[in-house]
């Protein structure tokens, strides 16, 4: 199988209607984060640590780069902020691409950050926003079989 | 028939896990599937033909 190469992948996020809508042409960034709660505790009758394993978690960071056209990347990421209750949102990310034999990533996404935006008066680069994520029940790998 | 290598999302979503015994036409497309290794062809066992049904073996034994 050949390697990996970042820059193909699909981001779909749902809007507000539960539709997946691919943000690709707007997401700039995106790194997931697992954790998983360890501890770790001694006895008497060793010198080594034993860990036990506990729950994991994910976190997700995404940079999306702002427009102004209706249910993109900013619009669909901002009227879920400003969602009362805010809810949670399938993210889908499919990597390296779409196409058959990918990797697919599938996880109910809330929103726990947003914001609006950074402003500088002499830049020329395109205005960008953050947008972090946690991810309820964990996220499912799957490979996509095509069409 | 094919067996799924890993847990595998189609065209409708559907999802099956790894071992999953699935046809082509579940799959969709199957040769990019075989070059990446996702997927084994499974030979379908033959099946044992008999020259009489059951109940007119058991009648001649009788």
């Amino acid at each position: 199988m050949a390697d990996i190469k970042m820059r193909d992948a699909v981001i779909k996020i749902d809007n507000s209607s539960g539709t997946p809508v691919d943000i690709s042409g707007n997401a700039n960034t995106l790194s997931i984060t697992g954790t998983r709660q360890n501890s770790e505790y001694y006895n008497f009758a060793s010198d080594d640590a034993k860990v036990i394993e506990g729950g994991r978690s994910h976190t997700v960071t995404m940079q999306i780069i702002v427009s102004d056209t209706q249910d993109q990347g900013y619009d669909l990421l901002g009227d879920w902020w400003e969602t009362t209750g805010g809810g949670e949102r399938t993210l889908t990310i499919q990597y390296p691409d779409s196409t058959a034999g990918s990797y697919q990533l599938v996880g109910e996404a809330v929103l726990t950050g947003f914001n609006y935006g950074d402003f500088e008066a002499g830049s020329a680069e395109p205005m960008m926003v953050e947008a972090t994520m946690m991810v309820s029940g964990g996220f499912t790998r799957t490979v996509i079989t095509g069409t | 028939m094919y067996e799924l290598q890993r847990a595998m999302t189609n065209a409708k979503g559907e999802t099956k896990q790894a071992g999953a015994l699935v046809d082509e036409s579940w799959l969709g497309n199957l040769k990019k599937l075989l070059e990446r290794g996702w997927v084994k062809p499974v030979k379908r066992k033959p099946v044992l033909k008999t020259d009489k049904p059951l109940n007119e073996k058991e009648a001649d034994n009788g």
